[in-house]
């Protein structure tokens, strides 16, 4: 046997295990939750095993690797943090505690597939509803989902044909798709102009992030250009987006009056920085909700200022913030930063872990306090009612919103805010501008009949 | 909007004199020093260098570390401009069109071989990519090499490789 | 003492050149035939057929079919992702626009497909070998997921270029469960390996290992480069888009062009390394290793009980695989197959030592 080179070899990857523990991204220190130990501070209660026959399951996909993972990070932080709170402060939905596992898919499909298989059975019921956090990996949970009975909640991204429930009821992409998102830019565009007519001859850029996620709003503008006779110039970037120098040269060359960035992960910081490279003025770019965050504005710094993206919600505090900070930070079981507590991405997440807690407590008050199955957690996401006084009690004051859905609207919500970047914080610089549903719902109506045939499923089980 | 025709950015500058000083620094490397000579004769032919007497595990070390350390150097200059992230390593494998075009051997023919690729890339994209799409500038290097390589393996300054049987 | 030939005569040429001319070896693979088509469908859960044998079964046929090109042939591809992804395609149109069509077939006519590309894509190899070729395919590896992503008409003009399928249905009979998969795939994989293995027994893998040990003298003594490199490459790529059209169809499901990227054909030539370069079980097994490796890393410090981040647990996975290869290749280059070799070769002896 070659010991010699079998000991060389050894030798020669220990520099691979430090250059791999330097490689771990900043603080995030998420913990799945199989054990019941953790570092510091008493969990008894807030961390519940997979295996507790009382408990009910929350699969969490997420990204804490690869080019999207500072933007992946926060989200989950938000959404295990606010179940870990919910355990913690009110001792679970009616008193049935919340367990949850995170798996790690690294934003990639097949690993996404791999996790839902693993997770879908676990906990005494199977998974309560996933979250998939990727639009391509909602594409391909969309055909599994129904065949398994577990919803899913794509808030802010998937299909955007998914909130016609008739055809998908199994998909809730409540809060808006990126149809409403593309439609209240290019109203908000209109507003700025005096009109939507005073578009016309205008040319309107889109860098796209080129996957299922960047294509998803080129029909939504396509439509709108023909409608208003503005020029759509689409300049896709390939994963992961750090080489984006040609669509910016392109951006110089062909002088757009805006930019609409619809990138994810690391695509965004880079896009920003070439921006501010080609001296295009950020105050034209306006960013998708995914475009519109902390780790995106701050490698540049200063010269992110004045950049815009529509917002699902913006950063800040609520009550629900420090309750977070004060059960689970100040005893040690918080999973990132302080400070990352209360920015967007981070609110993100809560509001995602907000709407199934809900939904769980919905579904709860037809069927009874137990851990409950995929399929009845649907009809307490179909059926949710959630007030502006249930979100005071919730302690979400401004980070959530009135939720009332049905069987044919599964989105809720079709308006959205601004938000601009001044270079501290994110703040709200328009009022509520609706999608405008005449446009909309024609498009969402075909696309969806055209997924029924080629799936055979019935056109509008919504009618049954 | 655009202020003037042409814009140069200042990290720009700053990559092209750091460039510049690297190709000269490892032209002189490989040219006068024994060790640089000693380089391209293993690069040559293992066995008749080791019979001359050059130590080869000493070699590949010191191959290994000066590549490395280019390496480096071109992360370090991209990351500055655009920020660090593990898949800058993407763009590392661009590398091997830039050595099939340069030709294996010559120092001078990667930094040509990589103005052009790199050049020809943004080009192709913006006056081409309209035409068919976009995204062009994933591919254009890899189908530049392979052009090369069907009639020119060589590369531009590269020895012509003769097999003997 | 179990495994010796004693007492095995053959008595005609025929029987001497059979695939598994000594008895044990038959009753061997008589066994792993039959775990594999009676007990393993009895006894696995859904979550083990769907992560963790049809995966490795596709993937195995994968690994054959670059193996053939690599290891018997001597012809580095770094491009299979890229016909695996002509077939899937390649069998989704031909489903979608010709809906009479056996499925079967379709994956059939998607191997045929990935064939007539890839001997488009193999005629540089008849100018350039070894590491050019490598970049070669490469070129080919990018310029196809361009092309799957910016030619609307293969994804047949959905918005957002995402695929999805309907289960395989082969006259009425719907392949839908995990076990029906499971049992379909692995019948693919027993029908092309016999295929495969006869293949480089006869006269074109002769002609490919010829080629690939010393080309020039191959081509002096009347192996004509063309024929066998193009054949390689044909062959091969059949495999692999046959591959490709089930890892969408039935692996998948629903993909988008990222799904059959560079890390793809990396994996898959890893596969064929560590496996063991020109050899069939090699090819089996390193696609075994490579597909289960992940996984296991992944619920190691669970079984381990140690607590760790997911982040950390993704991350100490490269890194463990990184160095796994690398260990590999430094002990033992000729891949897991050797090691096989060599177990089966004590195993001859045993319990002599010699």
């Amino acid at each position: 046997m070659k010991y010699g080179t079998l000991l060389r070899t050894l030798l020669l990857s220990v520099p691979l295990v430090i250059a791999g523990c330097g490689q771990e991204d900043g603080a995030s220190d998420a913990t799945t939750s199989n054990e019941v130990t953790q570092s510091a501070g008493s969990s008894d209660g807030i961390i519940v095993d997979v295996s507790d026959p009382n408990a009910q399951f929350v699969p969490v996909l997420s990204y804490r690797t690869g080019p999207y993972a500072p933007n992946g990070m926060p989200v989950a932080n938000g959404f295990t943090e606010y179940l870990k709170l919910i355990n913690a402060r009110d001792g679970g939905i009616n008193g049935v505690k919340i367990s949850f596992e995170e798996c790690e898919t690294g934003y990639a499909t097949a690993r996404s597939i791999e996790c839902y298989e693993r997770l879908k059975g676990k906990g005494p019921t199977g998974a309560a509803v996933f979250n998939p956090m990727s639009t391509g990996a909602t594409f391909a949970i969309t055909e599994k989902a129904p065949v398994d009975k577990i919803p899913l909640i794509t808030m802010g991204y998937g299909r955007s044909e998914s909130r016609n429930g008739g055809v998908f009821p199994w998909n809730f992409p409540i809060y808006g798709t990126y149809w409403t998102a593309a439609d209240v830019l290019v109203t908000h565009l209109g507003d700025i102009n005096g009109g939507l007519d005073n578009l016309k001859g205008k040319k309107i850029a889109l860098v796209y992030h080129d996957s299922p996620f960047g294509k998803e709003p080129i029909p939504l503008l396509e439509k709108r250009a023909s409608m208003h006779d503005f020029e759509l110039i689409k300049l896709p970037v390939t994963h992961p987006g750090v080489e984006q120098k040609s669509a910016w040269i392109n951006i110089r060359k062909e002088q757009p009056d805006y930019v609409l960035l619809w990138g994810w992960g690391v695509m965004n910081s880079t896009a920003i920085k070439e921006a501010t490279g080609v001296r295009y003025p950020r105050d034209q770019i306006y960013g998708i909700w995914w475009a519109g965050a902390e780790p995106d504005v701050r490698p540049a710094a200063a010269d992110a200022v004045g950049y815009q993206a529509v917002s699902m919600i913006s950063s800040g505090q609520a009550q629900v913030h420090k309750d977070i900070l004060s059960y689970l930070y100040d005893a040690g079981l918080g999973s990132g930063e302080r400070a990352g507590v209360g920015e967007v991405l981070y609110n993100v997440g809560l509001l995602n872990a907000a709407l199934v807690v809900e939904s769980i407590r919905t579904a709860q008050s037809k069927y009874g306090e137990k851990p409950l199955t995929g399929e009845q957690v649907r009809w307490g996401i179909e059926n949710l009612n959630i007030t502006e006084e249930n979100i005071q009690d919730l302690g979400l004051s401004g980070y959530m919103y009135p939720v009332n859905l049905s069987c044919s609207d599964h989105e809720g919500k079709r308006a959205a805010r601004l938000h601009r970047w001044n270079g501290e914080s994110w703040e709200y610089s328009t009022d509520w501008i609706s999608a405008d549903d005449a446009v909309l719902q024609p498009m969402v109506k075909s696309a969806a009949d055209t997924y029924a045939k080629e799936a055979g499923l019935p056109a509008n089980a919504c009618e049954s | 909007m655009f202020d003037g025709g042409v814009l140069v950015a200042k990290e720009d500058l700053v990559a092209t004199v750091i460039a510049g000083l690297l190709v000269v620094t490892l032209a002189i490397f490989f040219q006068k020093t024994r060790i640089g000579r000693a380089l391209r004769a293993v690069a040559d032919d293992h066995q008749a260098a080791q019979s001359i007497g050059i130590p080869l595990n000493y070699i590949w070390v010191i191959v290994w570390t000066v590549a490395g350390l280019v390496a480096l150097v071109a992360g370090v200059i991209w990351g500055s401009k655009l920020g660090v992230q593990f898949s800058l390593s993407l763009i590392a494998l661009k590398a091997l069109p830039v050595l099939i075009l340069g030709g294996f051997e010559s120092v001078l023919g990667a930094v040509i071989g990589g103005l052009i690729i790199g050049a020809g890339e943004k080009l192709s994209e913006i006056y081409i990519g309209p035409y068919v799409g976009g995204g062009i500038e994933y591919w254009f290097a890899y189908m530049l090499a392979l052009g090369f390589l069907m009639f020119r393996p060589q590369g531009l300054f590269g020895e012509v490789h003769i097999d003997r049987v | 003492m179990f495994y010796r030939e004693a007492g095995q005569f053959k008595t005609s040429y025929k029987a001497d050149q059979a695939v598994f001319p000594i008895f044990q070896d038959r009753i061997f693979v008589a066994i792993w035939l039959f775990l594999g088509f009676v007990v393993v469908p009895m006894l696995a859960n859904e979550y083990v057929f769907r992560a963790i044998f049809i995966p490795v079964i596709i993937m195995a046929l994968a690994a054959i079919g670059l193996n053939l090109l690599v290891g018997y042939c001597g012809q580095v591809s770094l491009g299979s992702g890229a016909f695996m992804a002509v077939g899937a395609y390649a069998a989704y149109n031909f489903m979608i626009r010709i809906p009479e069509l056996n499925p079967l077939i379709c994956f059939l006519l998607g191997g045929l497909s990935a064939t007539v590309v890839g001997v488009i894509f193999g005629i540089p190899s008849l100018r350039i070998k070894g590491f050019y070729l490598a970049v070669a395919t490469l070129a080919l590896q990018f310029f196809t997921d361009w092309t799957f992503s910016r030619i609307d008409w293969f994804t047949n003009y959905t918005p957002s270029g995402s695929i999805a399928v309907q289960p395989v249905e082969v006259w009425g009979f719907v392949f839908d469960s995990p076990i029906r998969k499971y049992l379909l795939c692995l019948t693919v994989l027993v029908i092309f390996t016999v295929i495969a293995k006869n293949l480089v027994r006869g006269r074109i893998g002769r002609a490919w290992m010829a080629t690939r040990d010393m080309d020039v003298a191959a081509e002096i003594i009347g192996i004509r480069p063309i024929y066998a490199k193009l054949s390689a490459f044909a062959v091969s790529s059949f495999f692999i888009g046959v591959a490709g059209a089930l890892w969408a169809y039935v692996h998948l499901g629903s993909w988008e062009p990222l799904a059959f990227d560079i890390n793809l054909s990396f994996s898959i030539l890893f596969m064929v390394i560590i496996g063991g370069l020109g050899s069939i079980v090699g090819g089996m097994l390193g696609a075994t290793f490579i597909t289960l490796l992940p996984l296991f890393l992944n619920q190691l410090p669970i079984w381990l009980g140690i607590n760790m981040s997911t982040a950390m647990v993704s991350h100490l996975e490269y890194m463990i695989f990184g160095g796994l290869i690398i260990f590999f290749l430094a002990v033992e280059p000729l891949g897991l197959a050797r090691i096989w070799q060599i177990t089966k070769e004590k195993l001859r002896l045993w319990p002599f030592p010699h």
